[in-house]
């Protein structure tokens, strides 16, 4: 049974999925392409654990709400807007933190995010350990169950990868702006802090999303890979910011046939299309600058 | 015209105070010279007129829609940013331009001619030399029209001729009217431009006399 043969069966059982990586695929990298311009990319390293963490709370304390818990337990879907509210708070909560601790530049930022991600990654382990709905189910939302996403799950993260992209390109040159020089931002009158505190919270947002929907290694993939092929690339800000999501939209797209015909899970899949793609445009773009 | 007064101001970062009881008036037309020793506050002064830092106490006015350029040292940029030298410059016009209009890339040519990038406007940034980083980042100042222009050792580490292309594209806009705060390191070469200086020690701002800070005495005391 091929790709191509069975096309229509692949679609029919996937075609939730294939849209959510899309939408995923061409979000993020624009996500992490404003983290990398941000000198902030090693922040991003944290913040999905964060997410993660915060579904793995999420999990736990479902017995405190009844009703929550037992429609999961009648229907077996996980409560998908629940979740989103532990793993987008987690995330965002990290975000204003380490924007708030490095902005005071006590202790090397390195190790304190280094500390901050083992510290989340236990946290998310107790969690889950203690977590009634069982381990299986809690690490499957986990690894992101991009496969078993359902058609509310896809609305839900359409809806928030699309108010995070709107946002991009709506204060597009004010975030470059701050993100170039954020004094010259300052000097210009720009409104900086609401712009960073609105930035932080549609980050945290659609990355608490991302984690939930389609795992924490494929939000990592996204946020950092296509950013270094793009900035290998590209010759200014608009060529960089269209190249963030064509090489995510290609990586996304290159794991299907990928998972399907070689049988890999479609996350990682899709990470190491991803890496791929960033090498070839990191030799690409060394090549074309010689010329 | 009065641009910017500073009254009773303690500057510094959070509450803890780096420059206590600082008192001037920038004025149009001023050429104002900022010098100090490493580390007495001159940076401070600075982010705090530009309005990167609020004030610890006292008061800053300004008349309302008061435009500032601000050239800053080209050392704090980054250098991975993919961006052109045409894009740097034109992000001084992306105050003005409203969501979904077109911004200045005619004033961005003129401001790049003015400083003598206009052949390089597609070249990345990054690649620029020290002094041609300075002169792009003079010309998205120029480009926002200002009416006082902050600028951070501009020519800290440039050469003679770009030196000298920047102190006559200063010494134009201050016989137009605009007010002119720079950072300097080498008061000496200043001496004919300026017209005040303020010298920056012991957590305090005081105003001296142009050829007292332009003269070696004048250094010899900066250093001190």
């Amino acid at each position: 049974m091929g790709l191509i043969d069975d096309f229509d069966l692949y679609w029919e059982l996937f075609a939730t999925s294939f849209l959510a990586s899309i939408v995923v695929g061409v979000v993020l990298p624009q996500v992490g392409g404003m983290m990398y311009l941000r000198r902030e990319s090693f922040v991003g390293i944290a913040v999905p654990q964060f997410a993660a963490a915060g579904v793995a709370l999420g999990l736990y304390a479902l017995p405190w709400f009844p009703a929550l818990q037992d429609s999961f337990l009648d229907h077996g879907h996980p409560p998908l807007d629940y979740l989103l509210l532990f793993a987008a708070g987690a995330a965002c909560l990290s975000m204003l933190l380490f924007s708030f601790v490095l902005k005071r530049q006590r202790g090397e930022p390195g190790a304190m995010l280094a500390g901050a991600f083992a510290t989340a990654a236990a946290l998310a382990i107790l969690f889950l350990d203690g977590s009634p709905a069982g381990n299986n189910l809690a690490e499957t939302v986990l690894r992101g169950a991009v496969l078993l996403l359902d058609e509310h799950g896809l609305w839900l993260l359409t809806g928030v990868c699309f108010l995070t992209l709107a946002f991009i390109l709506w204060a597009r040159r004010s975030l470059l702006a701050i993100a170039f020089d954020r004094d010259n931002a300052m000097a210009m009158r720009l409104p900086v802090a609401p712009l960073e505190l609105a930035q932080m919270m549609l980050f945290g947002l659609a990355i608490g999303a991302g984690v939930m929907t389609v795992g924490p290694v494929l939000v990592f993939g996204l946020l950092f890979l296509p950013p270094l092929a793009a900035a290998a690339m590209a010759r200014g800000l608009r060529s960089f910011q269209i190249l963030l999501s064509i090489c995510g939209f290609l990586a996304v797209l290159a794991a299907w046939p990928l998972s399907i015909e070689v049988d890999m899970p479609y996350g990682p899949s899709a990470v190491i299309a991803a890496a791929g793609l960033t090498l070839l445009c990191l030799g690409l773009g060394r090549l074309l600058r010689r010329v | 015209m009065s641009l910017l007064t500073l009254d009773k101001a303690d500057l510094g970062y959070s509450s803890k105070a780096i420059l206590e009881d600082v008192n001037f008036t920038i004025s149009a037309g001023d050429f104002l010279l900022l010098a100090g020793a490493n580390g007495s506050g001159k940076s401070t002064l600075l982010r705090s007129l530009i309005g990167a830092l609020p004030l610890v106490s006292g008061k800053m006015s300004s008349p309302p829609g008061l435009r500032i350029g601000y050239v800053p040292q080209q050392l704090s940029l980054p250098g991975f940013f993919p961006v052109t030298v045409q894009d740097v410059v034109t992000m001084g016009t992306w105050r003005r331009a409203k969501q979904g209009q077109k911004p200045g890339r005619a004033e961005a040519d003129t401001a790049l001619q003015q400083v003598g990038l206009e052949k390089r406007r597609t070249q990345s940034f990054a690649q620029l030399s020290g002094g041609q980083k300075q002169r792009a980042l003079l010309a998205r100042a120029l480009v926002s029209n200002p009416d006082l222009l902050i600028l951070d050792e501009p020519i800290s580490g440039v050469d003679e001729a770009a030196a000298a292309v920047i102190l006559k594209i200063l010494a134009d806009k201050t016989s137009a009217g605009v007010a002119v705060v720079m950072v300097t390191h080498q008061p000496l070469a200043l001496a004919e431009l300026a017209s005040r200086a303020l010298l920056v020690h012991h957590q305090s701002v005081e105003e001296i006399p142009v050829a007292e800070m332009c003269s070696l005495e004048g250094v010899a005391r900066l250093w001190a």
